[in-house]
């Protein structure tokens, strides 16, 4: 009893400490400002200069919105404001609370993909409608927000909550096409014009689907495969839903959609049967006729382009190269350089040969982007290609050497792209993102330093640029507030001499003016631009001053390449992404315009002309009387409850009920949860009648007790987590090395246990003593990856680390073991091999259960939340009964066969669906007690996983499992079979 | 209508207005709807004048006459009106309004209305006119017709020290925030204190901190080795908080004396090293007697004398009496009115100057023709005549630096004495803001610690510091809060 006390006083004196140090390393690493309708947080002095203008941005949005939805502010927003990664971007989520997160940086233009006007207000226009959309209330979700006290996020640990989640926010069931098109639809309006639904490249895309007679999917297909397999993967779901709530709106009016988005009193909760109230049909039906229409629109274009006469390009790939970025052409081998990412193969650079289309694996790009994948620029001299990694977040500067294929970083976060190479010096010059502004950059050689040339103000953008033969101009395209685009040259002199003088080559207005670059004499420009709606081929003769058109093409073409004087390579566009054509260099005489479905709103509710907001001028707004608080941020002083319900658990055979409480900080830093649950069963002792548990994390760090921990899938076994006992313990988990696609984990966590009967990890071995303090770690170093498209991951490495370490009375009981994982692609799409192996051995007495491993099942439970495949894990051994097979040292080796996935473009209704299914095949040997050859164990086993992937609630993931093996006992020939069938929720 | 809300929204659509312009025609548009209908009507019909213009596409056939047609009718009515013009202006007035105003564009429609007649009747083999919709010279290439309504213009986002960023953007000022240094002082409560100082605040925000920081003289300096070196000197730091040297320094006698060749010749000199480095020297230095001595008009006289200085190199002071040298000396009248002074003979019996006199380096520096020179400098004799310079020399610190090899290379450095030649550098010494951080425990406390002095030591900051953007920061209250953040970063 004393030893407990002094270890119960210890851990409390560990868990003061801790959260002492931890509350002094939170304060103040954000700034607070707050308005009545907003609170606005940021940590970066460099982003402050924007704080004013974001409030602006955001209430003149927010006023607009109030009036048109009719929604009533009874939460502000609170809007993180950051600079994570090297575009803009926004995130939105109404639940648990409002939150925006918002990304300054400028919007990258790739095929003219975003919008090109001020980015705030784009944002904040755009993110405000997620808000709106998931947030505004009923008065049921009122009234269930009041009983649930706050609107409840569904969490994986009680599942029931997502029936409570739903209660209090019935929107956020519904599709991404249907929140991404709603607000892409407003967005465009109040931006007066500029936006996806008076987007070039989407009328491309659906014009390219309906000439191609490709598979336009409905709304379930789209979810369930077009938003993977198709190299534009999520992006499908802004295009899709843009496109058909523009014919909604085309064919019944804007404010039918107001009337199907916006929550009201007598509206419905599910989204699908509130579209069929407003429009009379089922969103089934309704997509269909807009297939049709879309059909036939897209013919009507075509007809319009084929008036005259239209270029038709060789084709010199086999198949389409997905996303590509700009192209640079090697005249020594007479190859083309470009990196592309399309579904099925790992994102890297090819070389592509001009004249047979025969392709070659350059070098992988790690983190590529969507669209433009990567940067590149060549130097022809040594043969080195530059080029951009981590093209999500802060791009990392890379070059290759062309023959041996050998990459090297030269600038980690150099946060540089649009590379360009300058023969004249061996420089390179890019454009460089850095707190939302916009700056061009020059590289010396050894390029291990970057030098600023000149930053442009906030709002004008530089992009595209190319520099001329002669070193002596550089060209850019530019874009400003006003989403003017236009063409500009300047001096690389004046530019090293600090004067930015750039010449206006060419105003595209509304269209951009993309990948122009210089000819091999420096007498030309070409770029492409869909000034006509059309991406074409263009052609600057600097000396004349005249741009020439080169193409009249169906779809659209991009990125030219002069390769020779009278051909050029450009890529078109094709259903299946970007398709490398050569054609002819000669300017054509008509090229004729396309309609725009936009346009056609315009001019048939020309009313969606008034929803342009006037700009957030600061008499309109003033910040300073607007402005309530400004503070530091502390995530612990803003805890507060974010919801509280009713739950179901399981303790041991019983069930239990209980209450469980959830608080969090608006930032979700810090989160806290507390449960206690009540089992009235008789046939429990009086003191298990309890449960309680909490689980405190805050950033690296996580606090945890439990006393008779129940849990809800112990309802369902066969595995079970609830214990007799109480513990508390303590966490921490890092990462010491973080990377695309490569990481460097580790994780520590101590434990006191108390009061037990069984081991706290393995259910079915008894303890032999009821305290005690456990202290386990792990170093985990990943290097995964896969393709666009993938369920899993394709190849890679692992290697694990652990080490558990019980003390008893004054014992240790240490075991460590590691675990290394190999896979690789197969040729087959989304097939792969791997090799996962586990040795460990224990400085523990063999008899002694506590420094045991043990090995067995499958580890599924019937109803579960952890990871499908637990056939990977080291202690898992499908075929033998779990806990079954035990010793002190181990090895095991697992081979793995990845099939296909199989996806499915129509498996169920509108909310509940099937996304993919995926069948594994394993085989595993593994030998217990090497050292010992009278307690030695030996076993085989060989099995399959049938995985398929659900979609319930429109966006809540789950996994449909079944899995089968058998298992020989190698010592004595007996065989054991399991099946397994599982259902894990949420993911 | 006011015809001033009108030029502005013909010069909006025009794409002419200045940035102000735009925010006038913004802020009324706000208010006024009217305004705001006249403008998307006018928009409307440009962008329908611009389409129709696009429509007419000519052959080259009939464009060029045409095109020719209205070149001599606007040459003539050019000549015409030029011609008008010397007669009388009000006639011109008239004349042009003709032109310009309604007839015009009566005469323009009913020509655009001709060549459209001309056009349809005529077989061009022109495409569907259904499918046109613009052309861009004389390809026919269509703008597809997109609606777009007048958007936001740079005028109308208004930043809060938006200029910041050329300072953040820079590669310098990011080097200086990767190099730790930065950071490492945002931990150090002094620097913390210092940042958040009103006296430092005000100095980064005063005009003569700021005029010499952007001086070209200070720039190329604080890019010096010496400089920095300087700066990190103990010394030098308690003689910048010294009000003498700080009235010394902005005198123009001595700045005369900086800029003097010989001034630094002997700062170059290795005896004057060794001397000013000597213990005999410093407290000769701090002799009121030898202070007076100096600041007498006949000893100046006397070292400025060739033959004193042999003297005073001679080894033996007693052979020195009879030497035929001294003899001379002693004849000459400035000598004699040298010996009459009562400050000489003071000196003379001094044990210091006895000591000193006998010292080698004494000795050799008297010698020097940098010393002979620097003696009769007309500088170096009013600097020698002034009372700060004379408290200054008594200054243990100033003895000290003096004695500094780094000070002497700096003093030696061409910038430098530009620097104290400066009129901004003179007054910023002068100046209270300055003279209250150098005498702030803070700032004394800083400038002894490493982390400041690596800092000052580096490339980058000396190169910020020559940015009036770093200084802007330095001056920003914001600024000091972030920096004051445990997790500052930029």
């Amino acid at each position: 009893m004393v030893n407990r006390c002094k270890y119960l006083l210890k851990y409390c004196v560990l868990f003061t400490i801790l959260i002492a140090g931890l509350y002094g390393r939170v304060q103040a690493q954000f700034q607070s400002v707050k308005t009545d309708d907003l609170h606005l947080v940021y940590y970066n002095f460099g982003h402050e200069y924007l704080v004013n203008h974001t409030i602006r941005s955001y209430s003149n949005a927010l006023r607009f919105h109030k009036e048109k939805f009719g929604y009533e502010m009874r939460e502000s927003v609170v809007l993180i404001m950051s600079d994570f990664g090297d575009f803009a971007n926004g995130g939105a989520s109404a639940v648990p609370n409002n939150i925006i997160l918002m990304g300054i940086a400028p919007f990258h233009y790739a095929f003219e993909t975003n919008p090109a006007n001020e980015r705030i207000n784009v944002l904040m226009n755009h993110e405000l409608v997620h808000i709106i959309a998931q947030d505004k209330p009923s008065g049921s979700d009122r009234f269930f927000r009041t009983v649930f006290a706050g609107k409840v996020y569904p969490d994986r640990s009680d599942p029931v909550s997502v029936l409570y989640s739903y209660l209090t926010n019935p929107r956020i069931y519904s599709p991404r096409w249907y929140h991404e098109g709603i607000a892409e639809y407003m967005t465009t309006w109040m931006s007066g014009g500029i936006g996806r639904v008076m987007g070039a490249y989407d009328e491309m895309v659906f014009r390219t689907m309906v000439r191609d007679s490709a598979h336009i999917y409905d709304a379930i297909g789209l979810e369930s495969e077009g938003t993977t397999v198709d190299f534009q993967v999520g992006a499908n779901s802004y295009m899709y839903g843009t496109r058909f709530m523009s014919y909604l709106s085309m064919k019944h009016g804007p404010e039918s959609l107001l009337l199907w988005v916006s929550r009201s009193d007598d509206s419905r909760r599910s989204y699908a049967r509130q579209f069929k109230r407003v429009y009379g049909a089922s969103m089934d039906e309704k997509w269909s006729e807009w297939i049709a229409w879309e059909n036939s629109w897209q013919q009507e274009n075509l007809g319009r382009i084929r008036n005259n006469p239209v270029t038709q390009g060789r084709v010199l790939s086999r198949r389409p190269l997905g996303g590509v970025s700009k192209a640079v052409y090697d005249e020594e081998r007479d190859r083309i350089y470009v990196a592309v990412d399309l579904p099925g193969t790992v994102s890297h650079i090819a070389s592509l040969d001009p004249n047979t289309g025969g392709m070659n694996r350059v070098t992988d790009i790690r983190g590529s982007a969507l669209y433009f994948v990567s940067s590149l620029a060549f130097d022809p001299e040594t043969a080195t290609l530059f080029y951009t990694n981590d093209n999500n977040s802060w791009r990392d500067l890379y070059s290759v050497d062309i023959e041996s294929g050998k990459s090297r970083r030269l600038i980690k976060d150099s946060r540089t792209g649009d590379l360009v190479f300058n023969p004249v010096d061996r420089s390179i010059w890019g454009i460089r993102h850095f707190n939302g502004i916009v700056s061009v950059v020059r590289i010396p050689y050894p390029y291990n330093e970057w030098n600023r040339i000149h930053s442009l103000p906030y709002g004008e953008d530089l992009f595209d640029i190319d520099i001329s033969p002669d070193g002596k101009w550089l060209s850019a395209a530019s874009a400003n507030v006003s989403g003017q685009q236009k063409l500009l040259l300047m001096s690389t002199d004046s530019l090293l001499a600090g004067k930015f003088q750039p010449v206006e080559v060419f105003d595209f207005e509304v269209s951009s003016p993309s990948s122009f670059s210089f000819s091999k004499d420096g007498r030309y420009l070409y770029g492409s631009t869909y000034y006509s709606g059309v991406s074409n081929i263009v052609r600057y003769d600097i000396e004349n001053r005249q741009m020439r058109w080169l193409s009249n093409a169906e779809s659209g073409l991009f990125r030219p390449v002069p390769v020779s004087g009278d051909s050029l390579i450009a890529f078109e566009f094709t259903g299946n992404g970007f398709v490398p054509v050569r054609i002819a260099s000669n300017p054509v005489e008509r090229v004729s315009a396309i309609r725009f479905l936009g346009q056609e709103i315009v001019e048939q509710h020309p009313q969606v002309t008034k929803w342009m907001l006037p700009p957030p001028s600061p008499a309109q707004f003033p910040v300073e009387e607007m402005i309530t608080e400004r503070s530091d941020y502390s995530p612990l002083r803003s805890l507060s409850v974010v919801s509280a319900y009713p739950v179901i658990q399981g303790y041991k055979d019983y069930a239990a009920g209980g209450l469980r409480l959830n608080l969090g900080d608006p930032l979700r830093l810090h989160s806290m949860a507390i449960t206690l649950s009540y089992s009235p069963h008789p046939g429990l002792a009086a003191r298990e009648h309890l449960h309680g548990s909490f689980l405190y994390e805050a950033s690296a760090w996580h606090f945890f007790g439990m006393y008779n921990g129940a849990d809800f899938y112990d309802l369902f076994g066969p595995t079970r987590r609830s214990r007799k006992g109480y513990a508390l313990g303590v966490g921490y988990k890092d990462n010491a090395y973080r990377d695309i696609n490569r990481t460097l984990d580790y994780r520590i966590t101590t434990t006191y246990y108390g009061g037990l009967e069984r081991l706290p990890e393995f259910q079915n071995i008894l303890t032999s003593f009821s305290e005690f303090v456990s202290l386990s770690g792990s170093l985990t170093y990943r290097s995964m990856s896969n393709s666009l498209g993938a369920v899993d991951h394709e190849k890679g490495f692992l290697w694990e680390f652990n080490t558990y370490n019980n003390y008893v009375e004054g014992r240790l009981f240490p075991r460590i073991n590691q675990n290394l994982d190999y896979g690789i692609a197969l040729p087959v799409r989304h097939a792969s091999l791997w090799f996962r192996s586990s040795t460990g051995v224990s400085f523990s007495p063999r008899e002694e259960p506590l420094g045991n491993f043990y090995f067995g099942g499958f580890g599924n439970n019937w109803i579960d939340y952890n990871p499908s495949r637990r056939y990977r894990s080291f202690y898992s051994f499908p075929g033998v009964d779990l806990n079954r097979i035990g010793g002190v040292n181990y090895g095991k080796l697992l081979t793995e066969l990845a099939l296909p996935p199989v996806r499915f473009k129509r498996a169920g209704f509108t909310n509940y669906y099937a996304n993919w299914a995926q069948l594994n095949l394993f085989g595993s040997g593994l030998v217990t007690n090497f050292d010992h050859e009278a307690t030695r164990q030996r076993f085989f086993n060989a099995g399959a996983q049938l995985d398929v992937r659900m979609v319930v609630f429109s966006i809540l993931e789950s996994t449909f499992s079944v899995g089968y093996a058998s298992a020989w006992d190698y010592d004595t020939g007996r065989r054991s079979d399991e099946v397994m069938v599982s259902l894990r929720l949420l993911r | 209508m006011e015809d001033r809300i009108i030029k502005l929204i013909h010069g909006e659509i025009d794409g002419v207005n200045t940035p102000e312009e735009s925010r006038q025609l913004h802020a009324i548009l706000e208010e006024n709807e009217k305004v705001r209908e006249l403008l998307e009507d006018l928009q409307h019909l440009s962008r329908r004048l611009d389409r129709m213009k696009s429509e007419i596409t000519l052959p080259e056939s009939l464009a060029d006459p045409v095109r020719k047609g209205i070149e001599l009718e606007e040459s003539a009515i050019r000549k015409q009106d030029n011609h008008t013009y010397e007669h009388n202006a009000e006639a011109v007035m008239s004349q042009s309004n003709f032109f310009t105003g309604k007839t015009a564009a009566v005469i323009a429609s009913i020509a655009a209305v001709v060549l459209l007649v001309i056009i349809v009747t005529a077989d061009f083999g022109q495409p569907e006119t259904e499918n046109v919709s613009g052309t861009i010279g004389t390809d026919g290439v269509e703008r597809s017709e997109r609606y777009r309504g007048t958007q936001m213009t740079g005028a109308d986002i208004a930043l809060d020290n938006a200029e910041m960023q050329q300072l953040l953007q820079s590669d310098s000022f990011q080097r200086l925030v990767a190099s730790g240094e930065l950071q490492t002082l945002a931990s150090n409560e002094t620097f913390v204190n210092m940042m958040a100082s009103p006296d430092m605040r005000q100095l980064f925000a005063s005009v003569d901190f700021n005029r010499l920081l952007a001086s070209p003289d200070f720039q190329n300096l604080s890019a010096s080795v010496d400089f920095n070196h300087l700066f990190a000197n103990v010394e030098f730091n308690r003689l910048m908080t010294n009000p003498e040297f700080n009235r010394l320094m902005t005198s123009p006698d001595f700045n005369f004396l900086f800029a003097n060749v010989d001034f630094n010749r002997l700062f170059a000199n290795v005896e004057f090293n060794r001397l000013a480095a000597s213990p005999d020297f410093q407290m000769m230095m701090a002799n009121v007697d030898f202070q007076r001595l100096t600041a007498s008009v006949e000893f100046q006289r006397l070292a400025a004398n060739v033959d004193f200085s042999n003297l005073m190199a001679n080894p033996d002071f007693n052979r020195l009496m009879e030497n035929p040298e001294f003899s001379n000396l002693r004849s000459s009248p400035e000598f004699q009115q040298l010996a009459a002074s009562v400050d000489f003979n003071r000196l003379m019996s001094s044990p210091d100057f006895a000591r000193m006199m006998t010292t080698p380096d004494f000795k050799r520096l008297v010698a020097s023709v940098e010393f002979q020179n620097l003696m009769t400098s007309p500088d170096f004799q009013r600097l020698g005549a002034s009372v700060d310079f004379q408290r200054l020399a008594a200054n243990v610190d100033f003895s000290r630096l003096m004695a500094n090899p780094e000070f002497h290379r700096l003093a030696a450095n061409v910038d430098f004495q530009r620097l104290v030649a400066n009129v901004d550098f003179s007054r910023l010494m002068a100046s209270p803001d300055f003279a209250g951080i150098m005498a702030s425990p803070d700032f004394q406390r800083l400038m002894s610690t490493v982390d400041f002095n690596n800092l000052l030591a580096s490339v980058d900051f000396s190169n910020m510091m020559a940015n009036p953007d770093f200084n802007r920061l330095m001056a920003n209250p914001d600024f000091h809060r972030f920096v004051a953040t445990i997790n500052f970063e930029l």
